[in-house]
């Protein structure tokens, strides 16, 4: 048998026919598939940062975070002020880093 | 530059250089023939629909890969080839129906197959010739499916393979021989 011929011509009939070629339409809508598929597959390439924004805890943590900060520096007494206190009160200004007792002898 | 007019490679270029639209041409122009090489090798079009998209999401991220020593679609006939060979592998190693089974229970309808003209064929023929050629050997189907369904010439398929032409030459004698033989009293009977 020659390398290039079927001992029956009705085998290669029968069993290899070429499949229905695909429409425009079929091939557009394939390609717009492969695109999403390829945008998607592209998430994970910067994912460290966009994980971190994206999950579901980032916004209560975040608030929290605001939240924990903005209370901190309201309860906080800015040394200068307490330099200012201290002229006004005639105290040395190192005493004032002193919390007063009030039944101090 | 418009995508249309661009030949295979400026479009690589293109991709290489981020440009996903150039992809998408490329996409447009080889997805035809992926797609026709997957139905063949796979059988349904369903697993053949969800294979090219595999097939074009590798070709995508390997794309750095391709030395352009070759056409583009050759490369990317050899990375289909060899994704449906994976497959066919896998699925070969779940099937338990024998080629000798199948042509025993259905011996009827393969001689009314081999000798009815195209336009008698039914479509339910389809689903035998699936199971017939499910039987085979996955390089075997391979091969008889590039040469004979998508008409390769031995150079392209030598390229595909990434074989020797004489490799070519008798893995494609063997894959005729094998079917061939399989079907020798079908062929027979039916006065060839």
């Amino acid at each position: 048998m020659n390398d290039n011929e079927w001992s029956d011509p009705r085998i290669r009939k029968a069993f290899f026919k070429a499949p229905p070629t695909p429409s425009a339409f079929e091939t557009e809508a394939f390609v717009s598939r492969v695109m999403a598929r390829i945008d998607e597959s592209r998430v994970p390439v910067f994912s460290p940062f966009l994980r971190l924004i994206m999950a579901r805890w980032t916004v209560p943590a975040l608030g929290l975070g605001i939240a924990a900060v903005f209370l901190s520096i309201q309860y906080t007494v800015p040394a200068g002020s307490m330099v200012v206190n201290a002229s006004i009160t005639g105290a040395d200004a190192s005493s004032a880093w002193v919390i007063p007792m009030d039944n101090e002898p | 530059m418009p995508e249309e007019s661009s030949t295979d490679a400026e479009l690589v270029g293109r991709v290489r250089a981020g440009d996903d639209r150039a992809f998408a041409e490329l996409i447009r122009r080889s997805h035809a023939r992926v797609f026709s090489l997957c139905v063949s090798m796979l059988g349904d079009r369903t697993s053949a629909e969800d294979a090219a998209q595999e097939v074009f999401l590798k070709a995508y991220q390997s794309l750095n890969k391709f030395k352009g020593t070759s056409a583009f679609t050759t490369w990317l006939y050899r990375v289909a080839s060899n994704h449906c060979l994976d497959l066919l592998r896998k699925s070969a190693r779940r099937r338990s129906e024998s080629l000798e089974a199948v042509l025993e229970a259905e011996g009827d309808r393969i001689q009314f197959l081999l000798k009815a003209p195209d336009e008698q064929r039914q479509a339910e023929d389809r689903d035998l010739v699936e199971r017939v050629l499910s039987c085979l050997p996955p390089d075997y189907r391979l091969i008889l499916t590039l040469r004979e369904v998508q008409g390769l010439s031995y150079e392209e398929i030598m390229e595909t393979m990434d074989c020797s032409l004489d490799s070519v030459k008798a893995r494609l004698r063997r894959a005729r021989e094998s079917l061939e033989n399989s079907l020798r009293h079908f062929s027979e009977t039916g006065g060839v």
